[in-house]
């Protein structure tokens, strides 16, 4: 009894081994296949922008070839033409970009009677930003750098006589430029 | 009816999301400046005269005198160019005036000027006459805008005129040239115009006129070993002046001796 049973537990103990073995040798066996790969590239997006800036306006008398010559507290005569002129720097970039300028003009404060002649423009210097009404501009793309010129034109005619409109004032109150993205 | 509530709600609910989502989709990048607010101002023409003194002449037809006013440009206007124009309007009669910028001037004159010009002295010049009377004269002053524009009401410069009676001359006192003795002089008499000179052989004889003249001093011809007699009277439209005091002249040779004798 003790033999047959000694045998039969090494016949066991060696397909145990054998099972192992070969269990093993399967194993390393999966490493060895074909393999590939690639990178997905470094990307990534920016925004552009979309501002408005502007700087100080100065006053001009328009009969004159000097620049700069008038100033807020010079008085006008019958025959004088004062500009004031006012640069807004405007920056539109972005593919897809499309937007507005938008401008009302405040009404004038006066006392000059009959009023004096006056009258707002302004001007684009990118041929992207154009006007569609009065001193209102659209653009259908972006346009980098681009300055609007805002001037103000005062006269006072030459044809004003006797004492009229003398010790008179005129102020346009300020008003915003919009620039707005659609 | 109870049972729909909560499907009213789930639709407002909706709404209200959909809104909140299509809001977020108007929020697109903008940006604002101002335009500044500018002003001008207009300023004015004006000028100021100062007042001149009065005047006073003789009712003749040489008496004239003169008086200034002071003319101020104080308008205000950066390129302000104002020409002022003074013009003789009335005067008295007998009496002409005339007014520039230095004496004698004309009937009327123009003054350019600009607010920060230097004021300007204007003469007038008043002349008597014969049948001059006293009054005043009367100058407007208004200014006009050079080019063109603004004009300045009319304002007036009054000169008061104090017409007198001329009278003849005082006259003249005569002294004998010092160096050489052979001629005499004397000061100018206030009022006169002319001076006649005139000579006699004796002090006290008839001294007959020798010459009208302008200047203050006489050479007299004298013949050789003579003595002559010497007066003078200053004159003007009114008349004449007595004769002055005496001067006698001898000449001895070419030797001369002057002497001043009374009368």
């Amino acid at each position: 009894m003790d033999r047959g049973y000694t045998m039969n537990h090494m016949m066991k103990g060696a397909i145990a081994g054998a099972t192992g073995i070969a269990l093993l040798m399967g194993g390393f066996g999966t490493y060895a296949v074909w393999s590939d790969s690639e990178n997905l590239a470094g990307n990534g997006v920016q925004s552009g922008q979309l501002n408005i800036d502007t700087s100080a306006g100065t006053y001009d008398d328009f009969n004159t070839v000097a620049a700069g010559d008038w100033s807020a507290s010079d008085k006008m005569v019958p025959g004088d033409v004062v500009t004031y002129t006012q640069e807004f720097t405007i920056k539109g970039d972005g593919k897809n970009l499309e937007g507005t300028i938008s401008y009302t003009e405040p009404s004038l404060t006066s006392t000059f009677s009959p009023n004096l002649d006056y009258s707002v423009e302004v001007t684009s210097s990118s041929a992207t930003v154009t006007e569609t009404t009065a001193n209102n501009f659209e653009f259908d793309d972006e346009f980098g750098t681009a300055t609007l010129t805002a001037v103000v034109t005062y006269e006072l005619p030459s044809s004003t006589g006797g004492t009229t409109n003398q010790n008179k004032a005129a102020t346009l109150p300020a008003a915003a430029f919009t620039i707005t993205q659609s | 009816m109870s049972r729909r509530v909560p499907l009213y709600v789930a639709v407002v609910g909706a709404l209200l999301v959909g809104g909140a989502t299509t809001g977020t989709t108007a929020a697109t990048w903008t940006g604002q400046r101002q335009l500044a607010s500018n002003s001008v101002g207009s300023g004015a023409m004006t000028f100021t005269t100062t007042t001149p003194a009065g005047v006073t002449v003789n009712r003749t037809a040489t008496s004239s005198a003169t008086t200034t006013f002071v003319l101020d440009d104080t308008s205000v206007g950066k390129k302000l160019q104002q020409r002022v124009t003074a013009q003789v309007a009335s005067t008295p009669t007998g009496v002409m005036a005339t007014v520039g910028t230095s004496c004698p001037g004309a009937s009327s004159v123009q003054v350019d000027t600009t607010p920060t010009s230097a004021d300007v002295s204007l003469c007038v010049r008043v002349a008597s006459s014969l049948t001059a009377v006293s009054g005043t004269v009367t100058l407007n002053v208004s200014g006009a805008q050079r080019p063109s524009g603004w004009t300045t009401p009319v304002s007036t410069v009054s000169v008061p005129v104090t017409v007198g009676t001329a009278v003849a001359p005082g006259a003249p006192v005569l002294s004998c040239n010092s160096a050489t003795q052979n001629g005499f002089r004397w000061p100018a008499v206030a009022g006169a115009l002319d001076y006649v000179v005139t000579s006699s052989t004796t002090q006290t004889g008839t001294y007959t006129d020798v010459v009208t003249q302008t200047q203050l001093s006489y050479l007299p011809t004298v013949g050789g070993n003579t003595t002559t007699f010497w007066r003078v009277r200053a004159t003007n439209v009114v008349g004449s002046s007595p004769a002055s005091n005496t001067i006698r002249i001898v000449r001895s040779g070419a030797t001369y001796t002057c002497q001043a004798v009374t009368p």
